[in-house]
């Protein structure tokens, strides 16, 4: 079977650090008190354009539904024009995206990816789909800005010569050395992590910062849980915040460096439950079940099973019989001469010999029953 | 799980407590001033709060200048220079401690090597172990420290400049900052008042108080910030409230130069200066 697993989610997964600046060299260039998704296109940097995220609420003097753009401390109402201000919202807010993927297009893709791995051995009338299932799965995700300090020795290790010890010649020997250079980091930058809130096998996607910059995300509607398939997120938003701050620290630091103390502060920073669409196409091949998933959002797939054809190894050609005749050489002598044992042993015992092939359907009959 | 993860934010009116005046919408900056009492108010976690707002005065008379919020906030320095004090001392004793442990525990071991191989000078062994047992504990260097020590003694007030201004990069607050706070600039300033050019003002100041550390830590020399076993416990007290000041700037081609103190940034730093009488359009 082969993991077709698509690797730019892989990949755009757990953090996106947007642009660098080119003097500061920062990653992460990202707005100090509103994302570039709000603010739109700045100056020399490049935001994805799109829809962007939002959340509702009623204005407290008309009545009227608002929409607040994500990082606007104060709006104006569109229907009384009152202006208000909007407090940071605590708790977490919950975002979902309807699935613009029909089930009759993911199956159409799922056959389609599947005739293209095995190259058109199996097309659709070689596999059976099971079932499809569109399962909103929930993802944490977290953004803001993360401010710190940290330092420590970057390691590296060197090859040196070294005079060998105890001659007065000048040989030496080469030798690996650890080298350890001190360093002192500030970070300032504009962080985005998402993960999986929930354990689902051939799920595929690892994170959908990237997405929920493109997508147009809804308010989740708790009532809306009778009619879709949504996941239950397994992780607590306590743990999300801790696995978040510790990955995003743990990046702060240079790579094959040991970090003697550190200092980090999350501002602005929030998390949000995404519900995400993706379908999970079972098919049956040859007697076994396969997973194709599927976005239900762009329709790419992002994790398949493919049956493969089982080629013959020169290996286990070889290997097997060779196996078989050394078991036979060494073991078949000693049940010959134990059976001889137990042939001998049973004539004394019933003071009478019996022709072999009879004796052992006797053997037989009393060990296993039945008639031989 | 799920039923706590409940939206609990709140919008409010946006009205001048004290006259009841409708105050303009900014978008995402968190000063607003009333077009009828002309008072600056401010957004904090608990709501709207009155601020004076002030205006640091050019040395020259500049035309037009560009102004960009700053929180000013004043740092304890008796109290900074005890901790100063209380850490450099717990190092050195530790070092010694340590290094004297380990020195009296490898000594014999020392003096048999030493009389096997006679060749290998007996000193400079003990003169590399001791130097190498002086590194469990990062001593910063004496001069460092003693700059950093002049630096608070001045007149008491040692000032953190914590930029305000909406930038798309958030490293230009460290960077802004860490100019600002390391000339520790002279000026006078006076109250805004009248209606006049709304102030930019996108940061806290819970929030600013947040970062005054980190701009703090970022004047300091390389060889103390790469000290953590000093700086680890350093931490800032402010020792009064933050004040908002509007610093000028004159453009300079795509830069901003600071009128006081002189140094300049690039104008990509900072959004939405140029077009200071309009909240953002969304």
């Amino acid at each position: 079977m082969t993991d077709g697993t698509n690797r730019n989610d892989r990949a755009g997964a757990c953090i996106e650090e947007m642009q660098t600046a080119p003097e500061t060299g920062e990653t992460g260039g990202g707005a100090a008190f509103a994302d570039p998704e709000t603010t739109g296109a700045a100056q020399g940097t490049e935001t994805p354009a799109g829809p962007v995220e939002t959340f509702g609420v009623t204005c407290p003097l008309c009545g009227g539904s608002l929409r607040v753009h994500e990082g606007e401390r104060s709006i104006a109402c569109e229907y009384c024009g009152s202006g208000l201000v909007v407090t940071r919202p605590h708790g977490v807010r919950s975002f979902m995206v309807q699935p613009r993927i029909t089930p009759g297009k993911a199956r159409i893709t799922a056959l389609h990816r599947l005739a293209a791995e095995t190259g058109g051995r199996v097309k659709a009338r070689h596999a059976s789909i099971v079932d499809i299932k569109l399962i909103h799965v929930p993802f944490w995700r977290m953004h803001g800005r993360l401010m710190g300090w940290v330092c420590g020795d970057t390691i590296t290790m060197r090859e040196v010569d070294i005079p060998v010890p105890g001659t007065q010649s000048e040989r030496t020997v080469k030798t690996v050395r650890e080298e350890r250079h001190p360093f002192a980091r500030l970070v300032f930058k504009r962080v985005d992590w998402s993960t999986p809130a929930c354990t689902l096998r051939a799920l595929g996607l690892q994170g959908i910062s990237l997405k929920t910059r493109m997508l147009h995300w809804d308010i989740f509607d708790h009532e809306l849980r009778s009619d879709h398939q949504f996941a239950l997120p397994m992780k607590s938003a306590r743990q999300a915040r801790g696995d978040a701050f510790k990955y995003l620290t743990r990046i702060a630091a240079p790579a094959h460096s040991r970090v003697r103390a550190s200092r980090f502060h999350l501002a602005d920073s929030t998390l949000s439950l995404y519900y995400y669409p993706v379908y999970f196409i079972r098919y049956r091949h040859a007697g076994r079940i396969y997973t194709i998933t599927i976005d239900g959002s762009d329709g790419r797939v992002v994790h398949g099973e493919t049956p493969r054809r089982r080629a013959a190894s020169l290996k286990a050609m070889f290997f097997v019989p060779a196996a078989i005749a050394f078991l036979a050489q060494t073991f078949l002598p000693l049940i010959l001469v134990a059976a001889g044992v137990l042939y001998v042993f049973d004539a004394v015992q019933t003071q009478g010999f019996l022709p072999p092939h009879r004796w052992l359907a006797a053997r037989l009959d009393r060990w296993f029953g039945g008639d031989w | 799980m799920i039923g706590k993860m409940k939206e609990t934010f709140r919008v409010m009116p946006l009205t001048c407590d004290h006259c009841g005046r409708t105050l303009p919408v900014m978008g995402q900056y968190v000063t607003f001033q009333c077009g009828t009492c002309f008072r600056y108010w401010v957004l904090t976690p608990d709501g709207l709060r009155t601020i004076t707002v002030y205006r640091a005065l050019p040395p020259a008379e500049i035309e037009d200048p560009a102004v960009l919020p700053f929180w000013v906030i004043g740092i304890d320095c008796s109290d900074l220079r005890a901790q100063t004090e209380r850490i450099l001392g717990g190092l050195r004793e530790t070092t010694r401690t340590i290094a004297t442990a380990e020195f009296e525990m490898e000594q014999d071991r020392f003096e048999g090597f030493f009389t096997a191989d006679p060749e290998i000078a007996a000193t400079t062994k003990r003169a590399n172990f001791l130097s190498d047992a002086s590194r469990t504990k990062n001593v910063p260097p004496a001069a460092e420290i003693e700059h950093l020590l002049r630096r608070l003694e001045g007149d008491g007030t040692f000032l953190v400049y914590v930029p305000a201004f909406l930038s798309i990069n958030t490293y230009a607050y460290l960077k802004v900052g860490r100019l600002f706070t390391r000339l520790q600039p002279g000026y006078r300033i006076e109250k805004s008042s009248g209606l006049g050019k709304p102030v930019l003002c996108a940061l806290q100041a819970d929030e600013a108080i947040a970062l005054i550390d980190y701009i703090f830590f970022a004047t300091l020399p390389t060889s103390i910030q790469e000290n953590g076993d000093f700086l680890e416990h350093i931490h800032l007290r402010p020792s009064r409230e933050p004040r908002l000041i509007e610093f000028p700037f004159e453009r300079c081609g795509s830069s901003l130069v600071s009128c006081i103190g002189g140094f300049q940034i690039s104008i990509r730093l900072v959004e939405g200066f140029q077009a200071p009488d309009a909240a953002p359009a969304r």
